[in-house]
């Protein structure tokens, strides 16, 4: 046997070789432990430290004013309050709380800090009759107005979809941190980093019942995970998890990586973006902050933890329901809470808010307009990390009203077809305040909450009659014309630059002879308007548009007339907003002010009005508009709205079809609807028959008021004949409408009304009619 | 001028002493400051008996109605003028936006707005305010008066001096 002896000889001979390259190797080994180590140990401390999440920015709703006057019945208080979150209890003493007696309603405000000043929390009463506030005290003493905290509406979040609203600990309920120990990490307050016994036992559970049932990893590793790893399950990730957690716990305190966990955690999707976070959680399923929760609601957010999709409370809530009752009987056996109040909460449903009701729902295409209004002055990462506060315009009244007209009148459009089209029928809603020049609402699509091509912004569509108003304006301003002013609705032709002749037709083919310009502004006729349109000039016309607020001044051609102009439904509002508020440009704004993440005011976008059109001139069209309403293309709206609300408005129809647009105002709102294909085939829809029927059917649903407009110096308000244009009054002459004309304009009269009859009617009528004709 | 200045001056201080109640117009060339606390009221004017048809007569008065601010728009006007005399520009616009939001046609609230502009300087803005105030108060000679002060203001702190001239006379004219 002298080959072991001479491997023992060899071995002893090259003993000392050995033992050195062994400890070189494991000592070479060991250094790369050490440099992994303090590679993880870098990641850990340098993300950790440094910026722990990225911030979305928060975009909040326009706050309700709340004052004496304000038109809130109890009803529709109440249903605000609940909309905000607020919860019915017996007697409220926590912010978030309201109490009601019929009339009278005892809520606590939230404290918020608006860009202006900081609300505290306060205790009201507030008594409503059937249509208003009437009183509003706080601790005895009246209060003339105040805010409510606003709905936060979305954040704009980055790329990957990350979305979260970021908690602090004293947000936090106190039951929550207990209850996350209980269920996912019993040994917390004590182990450092992993808990070894916990990751045996749950082998053994989940080997034992063939599924995994229970997860050994702690909170650290839970948080380690979602944090710096992606979503591979191998055994070195395992490993290198369970490293990352033991450096972080030598790094941070519990508190830390609790509140960090409590931020971090995914917990939901809504479509594209992920919901991260108990804040977020919170306002996604039950619409209120964290701070607020019950104890039922916190239990169920803590169930979803373990698999958001397959607990998701809104799709499986009879599983999450188990779950959530799991967790409350775990709560009850380590003690956390007393047995009754567990019994209790799990009688509790489950709480969750509907998906697509105003709270926890998003607006895609208004976060877009908001998104693009920041960019001019906010690079993209500060949008998406630096956890600005952006205090938006939106009304979530408007815009959920908005959302439902439109759905409703393209599916009634799209039954009421007789050939059915692949395609669906689409649509765009934009809602501003006119005085202020706020959006308020802007609906992108017919799936509002699709992401995608925003219409509202970036659909350049033929407006088609839409430019009627604007060349009436450029007549009026010119002084030759006025209301009454005859102008002839018959053939017409145009020599184009390039040597052809252009014939412009009605949309009925006919021709109306000698008509008044409030009748052919009413009843759309093109002849008409083109006449109109060429004598007053195409340069002047062409200006009119840039000076109302189009970026750039349309070419100088005879089409534009008939509305051969392609603008996006921003931009039409931007045009009729100039009309609504009496000739004065506001520029359209969807943000009032951007705070950064500790609450300084870094830039807020004012008010600013420039006059671009006289309002004599102005006031004169919107008169005529009001008779589209009622009396021209836009008097179906009726139907839809409250009897005796005063609105403007215009039809607009492009060629073939293609495009359905009605625009227009009341007091306090314009909307603009556009209907359409995105591949700009035929609709078979006009103006009047598609977009009427969704704004009217809008504008009929929210509170909004009658236009009253201050008759301007240098005009008077008279009546002439619609059909005819003379000068007529009650009593004498047929379909009389009132039509705002210059001071001194000599109308021609009604044969038959001539001043003779005066006697006989009185000195009222007298002194009416010398106002008319001097 | 500088009579002006410095009554404009006097009466801003006042009225920031005592915030509340409102007292509307803290300028020297406006109107009169409005009883504390009194109630909205519509101040109306019959119309003239009419006259012999022979006669070329004026056109029958308008009816007069000078706006009124509802007591939330008197709060948040209040706050506007403290914040103002402690030249918090942006603080009291916006206390002003709040009011108009609620009363977007009232010319008082537009012509406060105006103020905060010419206060901070932005005189283009407080004229198209005050314009804006104008074309809402044709019935309304008192708030019209106060609109073309500020427009008179704006235009001499432009240098615009006989356009300033001009829109004094107005707003003496009116008052």
């Amino acid at each position: 046997m002298p080959k072991p002896n001479k491997l023992r000889t060899t071995l002893k001979k090259f003993r000392r070789q050995i033992l050195i390259g062994g400890s070189l190797v494991v000592g070479l080994g060991l250094i790369a432990l050490l440099v992994w180590i303090l590679y993880l140990d870098r990641i850990v401390t340098q993300q950790f430290e440094g910026r722990r999440w990225t911030l979305p920015a928060q975009v909040y709703a326009e706050p309700t004013e709340l004052y004496v006057g304000q038109t809130f019945g109890a009803d529709a208080m109440e249903q605000e309050l609940r909309r905000l979150g607020y919860h019915r209890v017996d007697s409220p003493k926590n912010a978030g709380s309201y109490s009601r007696r019929g009339s009278r309603i005892d809520v606590v405000s939230r404290r918020f800090q608006f860009p202006d000043a900081v609300q505290e929390s306060l205790p009201l009463t507030i008594t409503a009759d059937a249509k208003s506030i009437v009183s509003i005290t706080s601790r005895g003493e009246d209060v003339p107005i105040l805010r409510l905290d606003p709905l936060l509406i979305g954040s704009i979040f980055p790329l990957h979809g990350e979305d979260r609203a970021v908690v602090t600990p004293e947000e936090v309920p106190a039951m929550l941190p207990a209850a996350l120990k209980v269920v996912e990490d019993r040994k917390f307050d004590t182990h450092h980093g992993v808990n070894v016994g916990a990751i045996i036992r749950a082998a053994w559970v989940n080997v034992r019942a063939g599924q995994i049932e229970q997860g050994g990893s702690t909170l650290t590793q839970q948080l380690v995970k979602s944090y710096f790893l992606d979503n591979r399950r191998t055994f070195g990730r395992k490993i290198e998890e369970a490293m990352m957690a033991m450096l972080l716990e030598v790094h941070f305190d519990k508190q830390d990586l609790l509140n960090a966990y409590i931020n971090e955690i995914y917990l939901g999707q809504d479509g594209r973006r992920a919901i991260h976070g108990f804040g977020l959680a919170s306002q996604f399923y039950f619409g209120k902050p964290l701070a607020e929760l019950q104890l039922h609601e916190v239990a169920l957010l803590v169930a979803v933890v373990r698999g958001p999709s397959y607990y998701d409370p809104r799709r499986h809530p009879k599983r999450a329901k188990i779950r959530r009752d799991l967790v409350l009987t775990l709560m009850a056996e380590h003690k956390v809470i007393d047995d009754k109040a567990a019994r209790q909460a799990s009688q509790r449903p489950l709480g969750v808010v509907r998906e697509g009701t105003q709270t926890g729902s998003y607006y895609p295409a208004y976060l877009d307009l908001v998104r693009r209004t920041l960019r001019r002055d906010y690079r993209e990462e500060d949008l998406t990390e630096a956890g600005l506060r952006i205090f938006s315009t939106l009304s979530p009244l408007v815009q959920s009203r908005a959302e439902a007209a439109l759905a409703q009148e393209l599916d009634r459009l799209e039954k009421a077809r007789k050939k059915k089209k692949p395609e669906p029928l689409e649509g765009v809603v934009v809602v501003t305040s006119p005085s202020s020049g706020e959006v308020i609402a802007m609906v992108g699509g017919r799936q509002a909450t699709f992401e995608g091509f925003n219409r509202a912004l970036d659909a350049r569509r033929s407006i088609g009659s839409l430019v009627k108003p604007v060349i009436y304006l450029a007549a009026m301003e010119t002084d030759r014309f006025n209301a009454a002013s005859i102008i002839e609705d018959a053939p017409i032709e145009v020599k184009l630059a390039n040597g052809k002749t252009w014939k412009p037709q009605n949309y009925s083919q006919e021709s109306y002879g000698p008509v008044p310009l409030v009748r052919a502004l009413a009843q759309s006729m093109n002849l008409a308007t083109v006449r109109l349109g060429m004598d007053v000039g195409l340069s002047k016309v062409t200006r009119e548009f840039k000076v109302l607020g189009l970026e750039k001044e349309p070419p100088e051609l005879p089409a534009l007339l008939l509305g051969s102009l392609d603008v996006s439904p921003l931009e039409v509002a931007q045009l009729y907003n100039a009309f609504a508020s009496g000739g004065f440009n506001t520029p359209l704004r969807a943000v009032r002010a951007v705070l950064d993440a500790e609450g300084k005011p870094l830039k807020s976008f004012a008010l600013e009005v420039t006059p671009v059109a006289s309002p004599q001139a102005v006031y004169e069209v919107n008169q005529m508009m009001v008779q589209v309403m009622e009396r021209g293309t836009g008097a179906s709206a009726r139907a839809n709205l409250p009897s005796g609300l005063v609105v403007a408005g215009k039809s607009g129809t492009s060629s073939d079809y293609r495009d359905s647009w009605f625009a227009g105002f009341s007091g306090s709102h314009l909307a603009v609807v556009w209907i359409g294909y995105d591949d700009n085939t035929p609709t078979g829809l006009t103006g009047s028959s598609g977009s009427l029927a969704v704004w009217s059917r809008l504008m009929g649903s929210i509170p909004t008021t009658s236009l009253s407009m201050t008759l301007p110096e240098g005009l008077q308000e008279t009546s002439i004949e619609y059909l005819t244009g003379y000068a007529a009054k009650p009593g004498c002459g047929d379909e009389l409408v009132t039509v705002a004309v210059p001071q001194g304009t000599q109308l021609p009269i009604k044969p038959g009304c001539e001043p003779t009859v005066f006697g006989e009617i009185g000195d009222r009528a007298r002194e009416w009619w010398q106002g008319v004709t001097r | 001028m500088k009579r002006y200045v410095v009554l404009a001056a006097m009466a801003l201080v006042s009225a920031c002493s005592v915030p509340q109640p409102y007292r509307p117009a803290p300028s020297a060339t406006t109107v009169p400051p409005q009883q504390p606390g009194s109630p909205p009221v519509m101040e109306t004017q019959p119309a003239p008996a009419p006259p012999p048809i022979e006669q070329a007569q004026p056109l029958p008065a308008p009816v007069i109605r000078e706006p009124v601010l509802s007591p939330a728009s008197r709060a948040l006007v209040g706050q506007a003028q403290t914040q103002l005399a402690s030249k918090n520009f942006a603080v009291a616009a916006s206390s002003l936006e709040r009011a108009l939001r609620i009363e977007p046609d009232n010319a008082l609230l537009w012509i406060e707005l105006g103020k905060v502009r010419q206060a901070e300087g932005n005189y283009v803005q407080a004229e198209n305010m005050a314009r804006k105030a104008v074309s809402m108060s044709s019935n309304a000679p008192k708030a019209q008066s106060a609109a073309w002060n500020l427009i008179a203001e704006s235009l001499r702190a432009r240098g615009k001096n006989p356009q300033a001239q001009e829109a004094q006379a107005r707003a003496e004219q009116l008052r």
